[in-house]
């Protein structure tokens, strides 16, 4: 019985074998980990390259991980839906999607407050990026820790601009939807988890500090230009200096001339793009890409198709056109839509009141389109009475698909020229500068329209005016019109005039449950915010 | 050394103990029975009184029949070692009866009838199957009345002389006795059938078996047998309604459909097939980059052909913790078929269905369709305008129609659903052979099944092949090896979508449902026509789409018998291995994802489940008091896995996926790898004291790779008891009750469902960065967070209190169970504070619990009367869970319950009517909200608390959960007929009805409005329908409720009552058929009908299977299946 020793024997190794404990670590693959990434100066760069996440257009809207978050330029999310739809440019879209589409365009942000977590189209959180303001701080924190001999001292610190760049203008867009809001700022405090539940509102002189900081760093240390074309350099670092300067020079003095610093160093390398019958219409066209006047656009390939890897795509027809537009009209000629035909539906618009504002004449008009042939076999035009609104035909229909190849405008030269005279004119308690004048008459002269009259260059308030409404028929759907209106103080007036109804915040509220979850870390997170001055400007809305 | 002394003796008496104890089993029981030497004294005594003591002395059952003899007659008897016929004689001394020993039996009969018998009988022979075709060994053939009989050889043949006309009892023990008239036909099939009570049933059990009688803790079992195979693709579309406790919904109804499957409310149970560890989910191809509606929703266990498998158990309590972690959801332990001692079995069976749908919605036609358009828009206008009767304006006549009469009247239908549900089948053919003598045993089976949808691209088609081999090589030692092979192939339909982009993305179905009826299938440019941005339907078909998945099984296992019958062991390994290739590819004229454009996708995916066990057990009978059974063991668990995909772009429509090379590109190659790792050690130890008391107890120790060192290893204990009330003599009274035991169990099991996420890693970001023109390309990795070394296991604790019992003879038998189980340390990535740059982190946080009840009861109404047996079944279930703790930063909203919160709840305002045109049914209590839900058209929100206003105290909450899950079967037969009719329900479950959500004025007013079903007809509107039941226009002007809480319009009570199955069978024995009985030994005939009739008040289209959300409602159509087979046993 020889075999019942072996069977047993057997049995007690397999035993002995099974019952190890060591090697027993977890297989992680295909990730890397704070051990081995980032090390090499290459790696830094890409490491780097994760701020530009909220910045770029594609379907997959969040920076990754946890909370889904639109990108700035995103239009359900972005900054068209923050600043332009809730704007007086854009009429209530009464026959659109209803529910959060409808608020907004109605410059209604009562129900923000119940704005969840997660990615909603209709009812979008910008909230959530304060988490992702948060990782670029870490990004800061490990590239300021980078070794010297992977990284060196220059190429860090042109590294550091662009990662300091794009969390300034993080900041920058989350306190003009919500008011100054708490950030994570000092890298040190990235994973101090009292510091994470410090969630109380800076002042607004706290807040505008940082940004400055973030800017300024950058105007010091990110490339004059760079190799790629869409990636930020020092030029767009001076018109987000001196956009921030501009908002805020009203409380922290020597912002205006700091924006008039920074108009003077772009001064002589842009121009405005003047050639064409209709410059404007022609102006972000596939054929005019990064013109003379574009100082920083998001580089759009037409062969993008909006999926994550695919670089960057230009979904704005999509969200312009109405969703019965033909490619062909009554006649058989090609509408404006050919080759793409329909949209999604006409989310964005321009309101009548805002199109009959213009003067006459002006060729910037041509980019609206008024009347449209559908698909049930008819016209619509402004005697239609259930179309809300006309057609944005400024970023044009060139290609078949719904992904056009037209860059998407972050900072071009007729803005800066109005915002050097708005400066210019804020700055000065005497007479008007005639540089102002000038800059504003040619960005007119541009649209075809004369030299400002006289009564609107005799006074500084007559002078503003002009300079608020030139920016309006200028730069509308260029994600900067509520900023502008709340800079007069005219937002609630403006609204009013041109929607017909009154907005119920200057900001955003914040959603309910961060003030809920300060509540519990014992923080007061005051959910609303305004400015000095809403109450009158609200009063004056009648 | 004692003990291999031991070992060495008893090897000695190996061989004969084998030889001994099946073949010759009842012989040498006959034999030492009429041997053994009876003593009784007794005076004054019965009949009765004396059998039950030679019953004692001699361990064999004494048959009689009562209108013979009186038992009850008392009589005198002083035996002393005498053997059993000396015995037997005299205490029949005095009555006209004699008796006549068969087996194990002894038969009273009258000394006339025992003896003239045999002159006019005729010889009779035969054989004795179970249901499967099984020869049955050892069964009693009895001609009823007398002692006349015989028993079954190995082969299960017998022969006995009968006289023509006489009836013949045949029993055997665990099957229903069967009565049979003999005629001319001399040659014999029959057919046993097996007996479910309760009392002699082998429960599996984690690591074991374990008689039913003693089964300490809540288990329910499934004989797949008698539940109807011929439509079934996989094993959990066979379990709604058939376990207590076990919560079974369709979730689709498309080929090898998806059942979600809940153990008393918790998570997807872990599968334990012939102790391997198996995946519980389907194993799916992804569609890499390439973004594509999900449609696939198909169930686990794909392979495994719900022919071969032989029960199924559900652990539902403290059972379930000697598999430790990822037991938290319950286990299902599913044993399959093997070979048995006996003669060649083969069994085929063919099947054949018609698979029909349920009526689906009706979308609108063209008429219908524009007329409701102009109205909806017209009422919006009047709305937006403040125009009669939304505000004081007159109404202008400024409007302008969306559709203007001349093309309404034009206006052709174009059905699009016709063009994307249809009819389906299925053919089903299963064989099995099996067989084996005592050293050798073998059952072997093939499947085809073949599944046509009912929905256009939809399909699937499985081979499995399965051998199950034990072989005694030794006498202490025996190995067994399973195998199974299947391939599955599926065609993937594109019937249900909605998931990413709410429009672009959807499925056929729905894009049916929204095409507007007027557009044509082609246009004039011959070009299939566009809808907005969604695919045309009908062009659908054109999307090629296959998944096909292979796998194998196998099963390796050494049992060792230490010291026999006391200490054996058993040494397993088991691999599940599966891989999936999927391709699928939209031609370069097919609009789709707002494109034209050629794309495809070549996917392949693997994954590997091992287990590697090795387990001692030992039995011991202490004297008469105790009977102890341990089992402990060890184990190793991996799960690996990798991914391979590959999307082209621009490819040749001919050659597609077949050469990508050929494909212009872009090209995205994608892959992925994994591996988990889980080692245990465990033990269960079972003490039967007095067979009054049973006690076991279990532990495993767990480790997982996933966790940090510290936090690898947990415990996880058990303790059961069970109180055999009925075996103490205090009950002897209650003749009624056979049996009753009371039982109580305690166990803890855990969960580590969070993958590696403890670690510090960083990914790839989901987005690349482009620059110029997208031609220079970053990829960032980003941080998922810093490693959490604290984190560990989720724990359950499940206690459970039951009773088993059986009443009447058994004729009534089932339980009863209460539970409770808390779930503490819940492993969830969960909301970090505002700030953090990891908007989750994975934490430890929470309590929440179950509680709830279960029942089964079967019974036994009508046995053997007149040849009619009617036999039912009952399941019943309910639980409910609260949450006692929520994740540190969960959110409440106003009108939430913040404690002891139902896990289900659903919170509402609820609509009490519609405010009509002069608002004159408006009640005062509606003028609280704003004035946009003051207006016709919007529903009347209750005041619940009736203080006049609406606020958040008004809002509702419902526990959308089912207030109580039914299972009901009941089996007729009469002689050679069956009917089987099993139904389930779900009663008091409340559920949003999509239907209605898509039935919505919002859908209707807009410029260009896709198409509403005959629903929409319910819509309130102030021109044609002011008594319409379902909100207008007014509704869609996004009026903020207090604390925005929904208004309940769109849930009802989804309660429900199916009948699942109506089987009809008849069966033929093989020896009616002539000469061919010499090769059939029987045949069955059958139809079947499942999901036959649906009783419900829910309006959508079925209250049951997943339908969707919000966006998307259109899921399969619910179906209707005939089937009709045959089952041959040769």
């Amino acid at each position: 019985m020889k075999k019942i020793y072996l069977y047993m024997a057997i049995l007690s190794s397999a035993i002995m074998l099974w019952s190890c404990e060591n090697d027993f670590d977890p297989k992680i693959y295909g990730t890397l980990n704070p051990t081995n990434y980032p090390s090499t100066a290459a790696e830094y760069e890409s490491f780097m390259m994760i701020g530009y996440l909220p910045f770029g257009t594609t379907n997959v809207y969040y920076m990754g991980g946890g909370y889904n978050s639109f990108s700035w330029y995103i239009p359900p999310g972005g900054t068209f839906r923050m600043f332009d739809q809730t704007s007086d440019n854009t009429a209530p879209w009464e026959y659109g999607w209803g529910s959060g589409w409808l608020l907004l365009s109605r410059a209604d942000f009562s129900q923000c407050v119940f704005n969840g977590r997660g990615l909603s189209d209709s009812s979008p959180n910008q909230f959530t990026k304060i988490a992702e303001v948060s990782y670029l701080t870490y990004v800061i924190g490990v590239l300021e820790k980078a070794p010297e001999e992977i990284l060196p001292t220059e190429k860090k610190n042109a590294l550091l601009g662009e990662a300091r760049l794009l969390r300034g203008i993080m900041a920058y867009y989350l306190l003009h939807v919500y008011g100054p809001v708490p950030l994570i700022w000092n890298p040190d405090d990235v994973s101090v988890e009292e510091k994470l539940k410090e969630v109380e509102r800076p002042t607004l002189d706290q807040m505008t500090q940082w940004i400055y900081d973030d800017f300024d760093f950058a105007l010091q240390n990110i490339p004059e230009t760079q190799k790629e074309r869409g990636r930020y350099n020092r030029d767009y670092a001076r018109v987000c200096m001196m956009r921030h300067c501009l908002n805020e020079g009203y409380h922290i003095s020597g912002y205006y001339q700091k924006a008039i610093n920074m108009y003077n160093e772009l001064k002589g390398k842009y121009s405005l793009f003047t050639a064409g019958a209709n410059p404007y219409v022609d102006l972000f066209k596939v054929a005019h890409k990064f013109n003379s006047e574009i100082i920083m656009a998001i580089s759009v390939d037409p062969n993008a198709d909006g999926s994550a890897q695919n670089g960057n795509a230009n979904p704005y027809a999509y969200y312009m056109i109405p969703d019965n537009a033909t490619i062909k009209d009554d006649a058989g000629n090609n509408t404006p839509f050919f080759p793409m035909g329909a949209g999604w539906g006409q989310v964005f618009n321009i309101s009548r009141k805002f199109y009959d504002s213009f003067e006459s004449g002006d060729k910037r008009l041509n980019a609206i389109i008024t009347r449209y042939y559908t698909n049930g076999g008819v016209w619509r035009d402004r005697n239609t009475t259930n179309w809300d609104g006309f057609i944005i035909n400024k970023y044009p229909v060139e290609s078949a698909t719904y992904f056009q190849g037209t860059d998407i405008p972050l900072a071009r030269w007729a803005d800066v020229l109005l915002m050097y005279a708005e400066a210019e004119v804020r700055n000065s308690n005497s007479a008007l500068p005639t540089a102002a004048v000038t800059a504003v008459n040619d960005v007119r002269a541009r649209a075809g329209l004369a030299a400002l009259p006289l009564s609107a260059t005799s006074s500084k308030e007559s002078f503003l005016d002009a300079i608020l409404a030139e920016r309006g028929h200028e730069l509308w759907y260029e994600g900067v019109r509520k900023i502008d209106l709340i800079r007069f103080n005219r937002y609630a007036q403006e609204v009013f005039r041109k929607k017909g109804v009154r907005p119920t915040h200057q900001y955003m509220p914040l959603p309910n449950y961060a003030v809920e979850a300060a509540e519990s870390y014992g923080k007061n997170l005051v959910q609303t915010y305004e400015r000095e001055g809403w109450q009158a400007d609200l009063a004056a809305a009648r | 050394m004692k003990l291999s002394d031991s070992i060495k003796k008893r090897s000695n008496n190996y061989l004969k103990g084998v030889f001994l104890f099946l073949f010759l089993f009842s012989v040498s029981t006959a034999i030492q029975a009429q041997n053994q030497k009876i003593t009784i004294s007794q005076k004054q005594t019965t009949i009765l009184s004396v059998f039950e003591e030679i019953e004692k002395q001699t361990n064999m059952k004494i048959a009689y029949n009562e209108k013979a003899i009186d038992v009850n007659k008392s009589i005198s008897i002083d035996v002393t070692k005498k053997t059993l016929p000396e015995t037997l004689s005299a205490v029949l001394k005095g009555t006209n009866m004699t008796f006549k020993i068969q087996g194990k039996q002894i038969m009273i009969v009258p000394i006339m009838t025992a003896n003239s018998d045999e002159n006019i009988a005729r010889k009779y022979s035969g054989t004795v199957i179970d249901e499967n075709g099984l020869s049955i060994i050892g069964a009693n053939i009895v001609q009823k009345g007398t002692t006349n009989g015989t028993i079954t050889d190995t082969e299960g043949k017998f022969s006995l002389s009968v006289p023509i006309g006489s009836i013949l009892t045949v029993s055997y023990i665990g099957y229903i006795t069967q009565e049979i008239k003999v005629d001319n036909h001399t040659n014999l099939q029959i057919t046993l059938v097996e007996d479910a009570k309760s009392l002699s049933e082998v429960v599996v059990v984690g690591y074991g078996i374990m008689n039913r009688k003693n089964v300490t803790t809540a288990i329910s079992t499934v004989k797949p047998e008698n539940i109807s195979k011929a439509a079934v693709s996989n094993v959990s579309q066979m379990l709604m309604g058939r376990a207590a406790g076990l919560t079974a919904n369709l979730q689709s109804p498309q080929p090898g459909g998806d059942v979600s499957l809940s153990i008393r409310g918790s998570g997807t149970p872990v599968f334990v097939i012939d102790g391997v560890m198996m995946p519980s989910g389907s194993l799916e191809v992804g569609t890499g980059h390439t973004e594509m509606m999900q449609s696939i929703r198909r169930g686990g266990l794909a392979g495994l052909n719900p022919s071969d498998i032989e029960s199924i158990e559900i652990l539902k309590d403290a059972s379930a913790a000697i598999y430790g972690i990822g037991a938290a959801n319950g286990v299902v332990l599913i044993t399959t078929k093997n070979g048995s001692e006996g003669k060649l079995n083969i069994t085929f069976e063919s099947n054949w269905s018609a698979v029909k749908n349920y009526p689906y919605l009706k979308p609108l036609n063209s008429q219908d369709y524009m007329n409701m358009a102009n109205v909806f828009n017209k009422e919006n206008y009047l709305l937006v305008n403040n125009m009669y009767p939304y505000g004081p304006n007159t109404y202008d006549n400024k409007w302008t129609p969306s559709f203007y009469p001349h093309q309404i009247e034009a206006a052709q239908t174009t059905n699009w659903l016709d063009y994307v549900i249809k009819n389906g089948s299925i053919s089903n053919q299963n064989i099995s052979i099996s067989g084996g003598n005592k050293t050798f045993k073998y059952y072997l089976s093939g499947n085809y099944y073949n599944h046509n949808g009912t929905v256009i691209n939809s399909g699937m088609e499985r081979l499995a092949l399965r051998t199950n081999i034990s072989a005694q090589l030794f006498p202490f030692l025996r190995l067994t090896t399973i195998v199974n092979l299947n391939q599955n192939n599926y065609t993937n339909s594109s019937a249900k979508g909605g998931n990413t982009w709410s429009d672009v993305l959807v499925g056929s179905l729905q894009n049916a449902l929204a095409y507007p009826p007027l557009l044509p299938i082609k246009g004039n440019d011959g070009k299939y026509t566009i809808f907005q941005n969604r695919s045309n339907p009908a062009d659908m078909a054109r999307m090629n789409d296959r998944t096909q998945t292979d796998g194998y099984y196998v099963n390796f296992a050494a049992d060792v018998d230490i010291i026999k019958d006391m200490l054996s062991a058993r040494l397993m390994y088991g691999s599940n291995k599966e891989n999936g290739n999927r391709d699928f590819y939209l031609p370069s004229d097919f609009y789709f994802f707002s494109m034209y454009k050629s794309r495809g996708h070549l996917g392949y995916t693997e994954r590997r489940n091992e287990t590697v066990e090795t387990t001692v057990s030992f039995k011991k009978q202490f004297g008469k008091w105790a009977k102890v059974d341990v089992v402990a063991g060890m184990g190793r668990y991996l799960n690996k896995g990798q991914s391979l995909d590959v999307d082209y772009e621009n490819a040749n429509d001919v050659i597609a996926g077949d050469n990508v090379s050929t494909a212009n590109g872009p090209f995205y190659p994608e892959s992925g790898r994994y591996a988990n790792e889980r080692r245990s050690q465990f033990v269960r130890a079972s003490v039967d004291l007095l067979d009054n008391y049973v006690i076991t107890s279990t532990l495993r120790r767990d480790g997982t790779d996933k966790f940090f060192p510290d936090k690898k290893y947990a415990l996880f204990p058990s303790v059961s008891i069970a109180w055999k009330l009925s075996n103490e003599s205090f009950m002897k009274n209650f003749k009624w009750l056979e049996m009753f035991k009371l039982r109580a169990s305690y166990g803890q099991t855990g969960l580590d469902n969070l993958g590696s996420s403890m670690y510090s890693t960083y990914t790839r970001a989901d987005q690349y960065v482009k620059f110029s023109e997208n031609t220079v390309t970053y990829i960032p990795f980003r941080l998922n967070g810093p490693d959490y070394p604290n984190i560990t296991w989720e724990k359950t604790i499940m206690k459970d209190i039951g009773v088993d019992f059986a009443l009447f003879n058994n004729r009534v038998w089932g339980s009863f169970d209460w539970f409770r189980n808390d779930v503490t340390d819940l492993l969830r990535n969960s909301n970090a504070p505002l700030l953090s740059m990891t908007p989750t982190i994975p934490m430890n946080y929470g309590h929440y619990y179950r509680r709830g009840w279960d029942a089964t009861l079967n019974s036994i109404n009508i046995e053997n009367k007149g040849e009619f047996s009617w036999r039912s079944l009952l399941t019943l279930s309910h639980y409910n869970a609260f949450w006692i703790e929520r994740e540190p930063e969960y959110y409440y909203q106003e009108y939430q319950i913040r404690n002891n919160e139902p896990m289900s709840a659903y919170y509402s305002y609820q609509q009490d009517g519609i405010i009509n045109i002069d608002k004159s049914n408006m009640p005062e209590s509606q003028r609280s909200l704003p004035a946009e839900a003051q207006q016709p058209g919007f529903p009347i929100i209750k005041d619940k608390n009736n203080d006049g206003q609406i606020t958040v105290d008004d809002v509702y909450m419902e526990n959308i959960i089912p207030d109580i899950t039914i299972g009901l079967g009941n089996t007729f037969s009469y002689k050679n007929f069956d009917l089987d009719i099993f139904l389930y329900g779900q009663f008091g479950q409340m559920r949003s009805n999509y239907a209605l959500n898509w039935a919505s004025a919002g859908q209707l007013y807009m410029d260009n409005p896709r198409n509403n079903t005959d629903l929409s007809f319910n819509l309130w509107n102030s021109q044609t329908n002011p008594n319409g039941t379902l909100p207008g226009i007014a509704i869609l002007k996004t009026v903020p409720m207090p604390g925005n809480a929904g208004i309940n319009y769109i849930v009802q009570d989804a309660s429900f009552v199916r009948i699942r199955d109506i089987t009809f069978g008849y069966n033929i024995m093989g020896n009616s058929l002539g000469n061919f009985g010499r090769y059939i030994r029987n045949i069955r005939l059958f139809v079947n009908v499942q999901n036959p009739f649906t009783f419900t008040k829910f309006t959508g289209f079925d209250p049951e299977i997943y339908q969707g959300n919000g966006t998307s409602m259109a899921e399969h159509p619910m179906t209707r299946t005939f089937s009709t087979g045959a089952k041959i046993n040769f």
